[in-house]
């Protein structure tokens, strides 16, 4: 039962959205309504759902936040994007607001902001094919009060060589930042897509994205996802995929910052012979809860889907991961993996693994594997045998464990930058241990 | 350089080594051969400071300092090297980055400045010769897929770049081949120097072919038994470690 006191401040939003909703088409407007209705008659999920088990968002329904941040004092500098080591499109949002004087479309894409989408015939089709997965009610609620976002379509045949790389940066103090990016990547299209969430030390956001994309035949998509907000906030994201014939998608996310984050990854494997690589790495300090999802569903035969997550845990921090796996009655000659691996790096650090397999079919390859440990002490008297101090060894060791994960960054220059970001992130853990 | 004085090794409460003395001058090679479970390896781990050991009495002084109070990587700093039996594999940590790190850490504690990607290269390469080791292993995650040779080869890799001042190298010549044997062991010959003392701990005799010892000593039973010139290898080598000790060790007896 949701909690209707905790739900008005969202009512009263949307209530004020008004005027603005008015430009939008008719059926925009109807999808509105229904997200809120629906949002409002399930509201935050609570730790009694079984998907949100270990990741209890009461901190984020007990709040009250701004709903309409500002972006006007966002300033982005350089510095802070790999700009100048990184050749690519970049485009900006601040506080969940898209900044179309900053960002850059690449020739031969149709981009469209979402909240000057008055037909759009090609987007709504491309949402109504995300569409066969249900929504939660944290989709719900970005269908209903986010306003801003992107379009990216991508005609057959395009191949991007450069990667777009959006940078979603929050910084107004209690605010709620909804961003979505839709992509349609058309036959034998390709393209890298880099999603950058970050924030400012300091203040406390509640982002609640949307990604979602649906892959022609033959398309070919690298989605990276880097989560380093500040160590307040909230984080909540979800990815969606609809795959056709023979395409093929590598997503990755990298779970770094936030107090609470949770990534839902939803793939569907709609077309024969078509590959979908999902992984992850968490790098959980303090008290972070860090948590992914995954969906991969094999709705045909002769798909393959490969996942790889993997948490390493230090301080009070907790990772947690629900790895579901669909093999329908057609889908034979599926083959389907799965690994989820843990590291604690504290006796007070903590990961939940949770596979969970439903497999339909009688011809298939279906493999999963989930383990949870500590650093090998043999291995640490083996470094430590050659020189090398022990805090320094179990440094090394870490970063050895998370390498596999960086290292499946095809994108030399982004996998460059995560792991500068990975090994700073290793060396103040060694500071700090 | 080292010299052990009655040292008695505990592990889990069950007693390994039962007083052990041993002296080695910088310059010599000596073996320590004996038969499975005398303790031989126990001997080269508590050397090399593995924590599973309990020390419950004797000393062990290297360079004139008592070794046994240093921890793990301050003997490695000093000087002390340990080729394992079981090389352990680092997944995700490339060898020449782990090569590097550990031997800056040595350089650092010398006060001496830390070598760069680019020089460390050169003296890697260098050094993989020595061992006639491929430089596609540079870039390899230490250990990981390696043969069982290969893993050997980088220990010796290993001690070629550390430079120690007290090699011991544990069972080196298990699970080689003739050739992999030879070349190792040639590593370890272009090694010997006058200021470096090498520990040989050995089942065979097959390896004393080939790095020939100023010393050998008999293990057995947590005791040095027997010692005597390189000669003694081929003995017990002919007759057997029961030639040694004609008391066969009571638990052993089912076995006969």
């Amino acid at each position: 039962m949701s909690n209707m006191k905790e739900l008005q401040p969202y009512e009263e939003a949307y209530q004020r959205l008004g005027n603005q909703r008015q430009a939008e088409a008719e059926w925009h407007r109807v999808m509105r309504d229904d997200a809120m209705r629906s949002f409002l008659g399930k509201g935050f999920p609570t730790t009694r759902d079984e998907s949100w088990k270990y990741t209890d968002l009461s901190a984020i329904a007990g709040a009250r936040f701004i709903m309409e941040p500002t972006t006007s004092r966002v300033v982005f500098d350089g510095t802070e994007v790999p700009k100048n080591s990184m050749d690519a499109y970049f485009m900006f949002f601040a506080n969940g607001w898209f900044r179309a004087e900053l960002s850059d479309l690449p020739e031969g894409i149709r981009g469209m902001i979402l909240s000057e989408i008055r037909s759009g015939d090609r987007f709504r089709t491309t949402l109504d094919e995300l569409n066969v997965f249900t929504k939660d009610s944290l989709e719900d609620l970005n269908f209903a009060l986010g306003m801003d976002g992107i379009f990216i379509d991508a005609p057959p045949g395009v191949c991007l060589e450069k990667p777009i790389y959006i940078v979603h940066r929050s910084d107004c103090h209690e605010g709620l930042c909804q961003p979505k990016t839709i992509m349609r990547l058309g036959k034998n299209a390709q393209a890298v897509l880099i999603e950058d969430f970050r924030g400012v030390d300091g203040k406390m956001c509640f982002t609640n994205s949307f990604a979602g994309v649906v892959l022609e035949e033959g398309a070919s998509l690298e989605h990276y996802k880097l989560q380093h907000e500040s160590r307040g906030s909230f984080h909540i994201a979800t990815f969606k995929a609809v795959q056709k014939e023979k395409s093929v998608l590598n997503s990755i996310s990298f779970a770094l910052g936030a107090k609470l984050a949770r990534q839902t990854a939803m793939i569907a494997l709609n077309g024969q012979r078509s590959e979908c690589s999902l992984s992850g790495l968490v790098l959980g300090a303090e008290h972070q809860t860090l948590d992914h999802v995954t969906r991969v569903v094999h709705a045909v035969p002769d798909c393959k889907s490969d996942q790889r997550f993997k948490g390493i845990l230090g301080g009070h921090s907790r990772g947690v991961f629900t790895g579901r796996v669909l093999v329908q009655r057609d889908a034979q000659k599926t083959d389907a993996r799965q690994t989820n691996r843990n590291l604690l790096l504290s006796e007070t650090a903590r990961a939940d693994s949770r596979p969970q397999l439903e497999i339909l079919a009688d011809d298939v390859k279906c493999t999963h594997g989930a383990t949870v440990g500590q650093l090998d002490e043999d291995a640490i008297f083996y470094l430590r045998s050659r020189g090398i101090g022990q805090k320094t060894a179990r440094r090394i060791l870490a970063s050895g464990f998370a390498q596999e994960i960086v290292d499946s960054i095809r994108h030399e220059k982004f996998r460059i930058f995560i792991n500068d970001m990975t090994q700073k992130r290793f060396l103040d853990l060694e500071a700090t241990a | 350089m080292l010299e052990i004085k009655n040292l008695h090794v505990n592990i889990e409460g069950k007693e390994i080594l039962k007083g052990i003395d041993l002296a080695i001058q910088a310059g010599e090679v000596h073996a320590v051969m004996g038969p499975n479970g005398s303790g031989k390896s126990t001997l080269t781990r508590v050397l090399a400071g593995h924590p599973s050991y309990q020390i419950m009495k004797g000393t062990v002084t290297y360079e004139g300092k008592d070794l046994l109070r240093m921890s793990v990587e301050d003997r490695a700093r000093a000087g002390v090297f340990l080729a394992f039996q079981y090389p352990i594999d680092i997944p995700g940590v490339n060898n020449a980055y782990f090569l590097r790190s550990a031997l800056n850490e040595i350089r650092k504690s010398r006060g001496l400045e830390e070598l760069d990607a680019m020089d460390f290269l050169t003296v890697l390469k260098e050094k993989m010769k020595i061992v006639e080791m491929d430089e596609k292993f540079i870039s390899r995650p230490v250990n990981e897929g390696f043969s069982g040779g290969e893993k050997k080869r980088n220990e010796i890799l290993q001690m070629a770049v550390l430079e120690p001042n007290l090699a011991v190298l544990d069972e080196t010549d298990s699970g080689l081949d003739i050739d992999a044997l030879r070349v190792i062991a040639g590593g370890v010959n272009k090694m010997r120097n006058r200021s470096r003392a090498i520990l040989l701990v050995t089942h065979y005799q097959r390896l004393l072919n080939y790095i020939e010892p100023d010393k050998v000593h008999v293990l057995m039973g947590g005791k040095i038994v027997l010692s005597g010139g390189k000669d003694l290898a081929l003995q017990l080598e002919e007759k057997g470690y029961e030639w040694v000790s004609p008391v066969r060790d009571p638990s052993s007896a089912f076995d006969a």
